[in-house]
């Protein structure tokens, strides 16, 4: 079980690896063509050595494992700049984003030691974090956001299979670059949308 | 008739994995710590002490040890050029108590094994923890450092059931939601009496702050639960006094009053009450804490709120609430432009009710003391 920690470990930052830059430089003109030798050069880029440790070891000491959340959405992301066409619809996104950011404002301020209750404790199991995420898989059903939900579901199946090395349900559905990713992204639909190039959808 | 609906199906699954969960996390109820039996006390007064690391011109620093299923000791600590240094290591002894002689020193873990073991960049080794679990194996736990300072650790963990003559491979503990970074060990492991163990442990992040880890017996993070909050409280030394209290004693990381931490579980170390300064100054410096016979706790400490030069110990007779001054181990006068430093003690009662002290001598030998109840009952 310790190498499929590892194994996951790695296949995170390999993901994130290849789906950043393609993200960020995105551009309508590249082909499939293009897109394919990109990720196989990060790909190649991954495992050179230097002193003795591949690229991917120095990156995952930087990184930390990543989410199940995170790992879905880099693949949307990489899926995304090879087709060209959009995964996720807007709505879903916004739905994504908000549920991120509420868990983050939950997680992080208790559980880096701001009180003497300890949020991320409860995710190695409690019976108040299992009644919390009950309420919130009923909500998120009922809103039929199936999206957020599903990403809920495969990270909790992930969480008792234990494919992470963590054994603590949060570090399956949410991790600090995944809050990055959507801080930025709201920041930078904000900017859009002050400059008037785009519409709120 | 009733047509399915994506709703439907959505339910179903909902439904399943979170019977799923719920079964994974059915209630395990804390486990009572587990109390060594109160071994019989000799009567003549034992009192030994003796370096047991050599190399003047070597950094050491942050010894600990356990008692083997032999009855001998092992004890590690972190050696190198300088603290952070990349050749650091930690480096173990076997010490034989009744000669008290010294197996020749090894390393149990080194940066580029721990690199290899954890599929990661180190940098740099720090505290370790040695303890021996109820089955009798070996548990070494220290800290790693990928990037940036100590306030960045991560906790490794291996595991030995040959004494320490070879140890398994490392493996990460996930401890904090940021990173994983922040989380670092310096007190003495408490057995439980279901097999698992607790470590204490501490943060130094955004938050300075004690926490009771609680590892199964493969060393997968069962539980873990807060000892104090904010920034003031570190490097927890937990001695249990029955077997579902404990009392815990700490070093204050703030920046006034400058006294020893206390706090207290009533509940298998679930719950702790909001730590107290003790009357017992502190210079920011860890102490060491265990217990001799029920209700009298005996801990070591630097008796200054600002300096190390001194390395007293202490006796409680009422669980840690009042504590009086019985021995001073070491004392020297500062000197303008030397370094002093005596600190970082780690204390053990063995299964014959007998006391082993190691700590830090100057940054540069790592120093052990062996005594006994006569003898704590002689100086009193």
């Amino acid at each position: 079980m310790s190498y499929l920690h590892d194994y996951m470990g790695l296949l995170g930052c390999l993901l994130f690896l290849i789906a950043v830059p393609l993200t960020a430089l995105k551009q309508p003109c590249f082909k499939r063509k293009t897109v394919t030798i990109a990720i196989f050069l990060m790909m190649g880029l991954a495992v050179v050595p230097i002193n003795e440790l591949s690229v991917l070891a120095y990156i995952r000491a930087v990184l930390a494992d990543l989410s199940i959340t995170s790992m879905i959405l880099l693949c949307a992301m990489i899926a995304s700049a090879y087709t060209g066409q959009r995964f996720i619809k807007t709505s879903s996104r916004h739905q994504l984003e908000n549920s991120v950011l509420i868990a983050a404002l939950i997680l992080y301020p208790l559980g880096l030691g701001l009180t003497p209750y300890d949020t991320y404790a409860a995710g190695y199991g409690s019976l108040t974090m299992l009644g919390m995420l009950v309420l919130v898989a009923g909500y998120l059903l009922w809103r039929e956001a199936y999206f957020v939900l599903t990403l809920l579901l495969i990270a909790i199946c992930a969480y008792l299979a234990g494919m992470l090395q963590s054994s603590n349900l949060w570090d399956y559905m949410i991790d600090p670059w995944l809050v990055i990713l959507v801080i930025t992204t709201k920041i930078r639909l904000r900017v859009k949308q002050a400059t008037g190039r785009t519409t709120i959808q | 008739m009733f047509k399915p609906h994506k709703q439907h199906y959505f339910a179903i699954a909902t439904i399943t994995i979170f019977i799923a969960l719920g079964f994974q996390w059915r209630p395990d109820p804390a486990s009572n710590f587990s109390i060594a039996a109160q071994a019989p006390v000799g009567d003549a007064p034992v009192y030994h002490e003796q370096f047991i690391s050599f190399s003047e011109t070597t950094a050491v620093h942050a010894p600990t040890l356990t008692e083997r299923d032999d009855g001998k000791l092992i004890a590690a600590w972190y050696a190198g050029t300088r603290e952070g240094a990349k050749d650091v290591e930690i480096a173990s002894t076997v010490i034989d108590s009744s000669t008290h002689t010294l197996s020749p020193p090894r390393a149990v873990a080194t940066r580029l094994q721990t690199e290899k073991d954890s599929w990661r960049y180190i940098r740099k080794l720090g505290n370790p923890v040695i303890h021996q679990l109820a089955d009798g194996r070996l548990m070494l736990v220290y800290v790693s450092v990928s990037f940036g300072g100590w306030a960045a650790s991560n906790l490794n963990i291996r595991f030995s059931a040959d004494g320490g003559l070879s140890w398994g491979t490392s493996k990460r503990l996930v401890t904090s939601p940021f990173l994983n970074i922040s989380t670092l060990v310096k007190g003495a492991p408490v057995n439980l009496a279901n097999g698992d163990v607790g470590i204490p442990v501490y943060h130094e992040f955004m938050g300075k702050f004690s926490e009771l880890l609680i590892l199964d017996q493969h060393g997968k993070v069962k539980n873990k639960h807060r000892i104090s909050w904010g920034r003031d409280a570190i490097q927890p030394v937990i001695v249990p006094v029955t077997p579902t209290r404990a009392i815990t004693m700490l070093r204050d990381s703030g920046e006034k009053d400058k006294r020893v931490g206390f706090s207290q579980s009533d509940d298998n170390g679930l719950h702790w009450s909001p730590p107290e300064p003790l009357e017992l100054p502190n210079p920011n410096a860890a102490v060491a804490a265990t217990n001799t016979s029920g209700s009298e706790v005996i801990m070591v400490f630097n008796n200054h709120e600002d300096e190390r030069n001194d390395l007293t110990l202490a006796i409680s007779k009422d669980q840690g609430n009042s504590w009086r001054i019985i021995h001073e181990f070491e004392r020297e006068a500062l000197q303008a432009g030397k370094k002093t430093e005596f600190s970082y003690p780690y204390m053990i009662r063995d299964r014959s009710g007998e006391f082993h002290l190691l700590y830090t001598w100057h940054k540069k030998r790592i120093k052990y003391i062996h005594f006994n109840q006569a003898w704590l009952e002689q100086i009193q």
